[in-house]
């Protein structure tokens, strides 16, 4: 048996015994800092670290050390470029091709989208028709679909924004439209009562209504935007994010391939935040209305 | 409130009709019916007529054609069964380690914001992207298949399972507790049920992600594996366009049959739930 510890951190009630938690540390005190910069990148060094010490073990060309990886990914991004590609060429002859790409898909896409699905929401005729339509071209998964794309536009970079808006418009036309469908009634009502046009009433009363369920579904775009905006360049491509990635494991240029990897965490990075930021703004009175 | 007690009302053995009138479903159905004849007979003209280039689009009938040919052939059979192994074993793995994660994360603070960094920075990687690098690391066969949907499905069921810990009723909680219940059996008992709705939510959502994912690994790999290797492939088999544009019908087919199964488990297990009511 070990002696009980100086210090006892544990009482006994009736039931049971607890241990009484330690006193939290004094906010912004040295100790806090710390303790907050180890909670929050502890991990994610060790990790890395981990990663490096392996790579100096065992190398393995395949998996290049997490200093190779990040030092690559400065040479090429910032530092003016690596093995033949220059910075410029990185940035505007790859990856804003593809944010481009995926930015007119998703614009269009939810235009599409939404201004179908107010009509699939609003009509019941409609809406009926196409159920089993929509149901079913949503279920075909999209990267199965970029093959018809492709024998129909050819390799162009219309044909990646078409397949793009293509995929994102089913997504928000079903948010769109079950939105639109489920704004209670007695809203509508109301707007009739006061003699609204039928315009106005969509406008002024559907549409802000059916918002949480049409931002659901651009959301949802922002994240397939930029997944479909890849898959499109895996093929028939000469420029692209995902035509670098495959181009580089094709002539084992491993690093590069991983900078270009991180280039994509990064963005993602970025594009939650500001998707979650617009989300947050727009949608501030719905929450506030609960 | 209603009185539920003493005898039950005389109509009570009539009959309730649930749902709308009975001829309002048959106009819903035959207009459902008519919108997909008509988008059968709109591909058909405009394959026909106005594309009218058999060699790399053929008419819409003659696809449809070779769709049902393919259930006389056994290989088809098993290129179904290649991608719905590749979709079900990765859907598996994910959803019992990303519940695993969700409710250590949910119920273990100190876990969850030492971990989040690192999750943070790997989950908006597009699993998609990640295809020629898990195609590198792990060859092409079943494994990497699998690993790569473990990657794409394990986000959005870690995240449901989280938030679906850290929702459920502390009222719950307490009572269990002050019934004298342990720690694990709270857990056991209490938690991970309020949290199972959420979670499948979650399930539901990686499965369409799951789908994706596998046709597109077998889009990249160019063997003749799976649905994904019918469509692009088929060339090697002696220029088989039909065979291509068949498969994705096949495709639409496997993701309507994954929704229709995985909301039937739902109706079946979560009905109580509101959670998973919604969308």
């Amino acid at each position: 048996m070990a002696a009980p510890p100086l210090i006892d951190h544990t009482r006994t009630t009736g039931l049971r015994t607890v241990r009484r938690p330690r006193p939290p540390l004094k906010r912004f005190s040295l100790a806090w800092w710390l303790s907050q910069a180890a909670m929050t990148f502890g991990l994610l060094i060790f990790l890395l670290l981990a990663w490096q010490i392996a790579a100096w073990i065992a190398p393995n060309p395949q998996i290049p050390s997490p200093a190779i990886i990040l030092g690559y990914t400065w040479q090429l991004f910032i530092a003016g470029g690596a093995q033949g590609m220059s910075s410029e060429t990185a940035w505007f002859g790859h990856a804003l091709p593809t944010v481009g790409r995926a930015l007119l898909g998703f614009l269009l896409g939810c235009f599409w989208g939404i201004v179908l699905g107010i009509f699939t929401g609003l009509s019941r005729v409609f809406r009926y028709t196409t159920s089993w339509v929509v149901e079913f071209l949503r279920a075909i998964p999209t990267s199965a679909v970029l093959p018809l794309f492709i024998v129909l536009m050819g390799g162009t970079d219309w044909m990646r924004v078409a397949f793009i808006s293509y995929g994102l418009s089913l997504y928000v036309l079903i948010n769109t439209a079950s939105g639109v469908a489920s704004v209670d009634p007695t809203l509508i009502l109301t707007g009739r009562a006061f003699r609204l046009s039928r315009p106005a009433i969509v406008w002024r009363i559907i549409l802000p209504a059916a918002q949480p369920a049409i931002w659901a579904g651009i959301r949802i775009a922002t994240i397939g935007a930029t997944i479909l905006a890849i898959v499109s360049e895996f093929m028939v491509a000469t420029n692209g994010i995902g035509y670098q990635i495959q181009y580089n494991v094709g002539r084992f240029n491993l690093p590069a391939m991983w900078a270009w990897i991180v280039f994509l965490a990064v963005f993602g990075l970025i594009l939650n935040f500001v998707v979650e930021g617009t989300e947050r703004r727009v949608l501030r009175w719905h929450r506030n209305s609960h | 409130m209603t009185q539920v007690t003493g005898a039950p009302p005389r109509n009570a053995k009539r009959k309730r009709r649930r749902g709308p009138h009975r001829w309002v479903m048959w106009q819903r159905i035959a207009l459902s019916i008519g919108g997909v004849i008509a988008l059968c007979l709109f591909f058909q003209v405009a394959t026909r007529y106005w594309i009218d280039n058999p060699r790399y689009l053929p008419p819409f009938f003659d696809i449809l054609t070779r769709f049902f040919q393919f259930f006389a052939e056994p290989v088809f059979y098993a290129q179904v069964w290649a991608t719905i192994s590749g979709f079900l074993i990765g859907l598996a793995i994910a959803a019992v380690l990303g519940t695993g994660l969700g409710i250590l994360f949910g119920l273990w603070e100190v876990s969850y914001r030492s971990s989040r960094t690192v999750i943070e920075l790997l989950r908006p990687i597009p699993p998609v992207a990640l295809i020629p690098v898990f195609i590198l690391l792990f060859k092409t066969g079943p494994v990497m298949k699998t690993i790569i949907v473990l990657y794409a499905c394990v986000w959005p069921i870690m995240f449901n399972a989280l938030y679906g810990v850290r929702n459920v009723d502390p009222l719950l909680k307490d009572m269990a507790r002050s019934f004298g219940r342990s720690r694990s059996d709270v857990i056991r008992s209490v938690v991970i049920p309020a949290a199972l709705p959420m979670i499948w939510t979650g399930v539901r959502v990686a499965s369409t992600i799951a789908l994706i994912v596998v046709i597109t690994v077998e889009l990249l790999i160019g063997g003749s594996v799976g649905v994904g290797g019918i469509i692009n492939n088929a060339r090697a088999t002696g220029d088989d366009v039909y065979a291509r544009f068949a498969a994705i019908i096949v495709a639409g087919l496997l993701g309507l049959l994954v929704n229709i199964g995985l909301g039937a488990i739902e109706r079946r297990f979560f009905a109580w739930s509101t959670t998973t009511r919604e969308g």
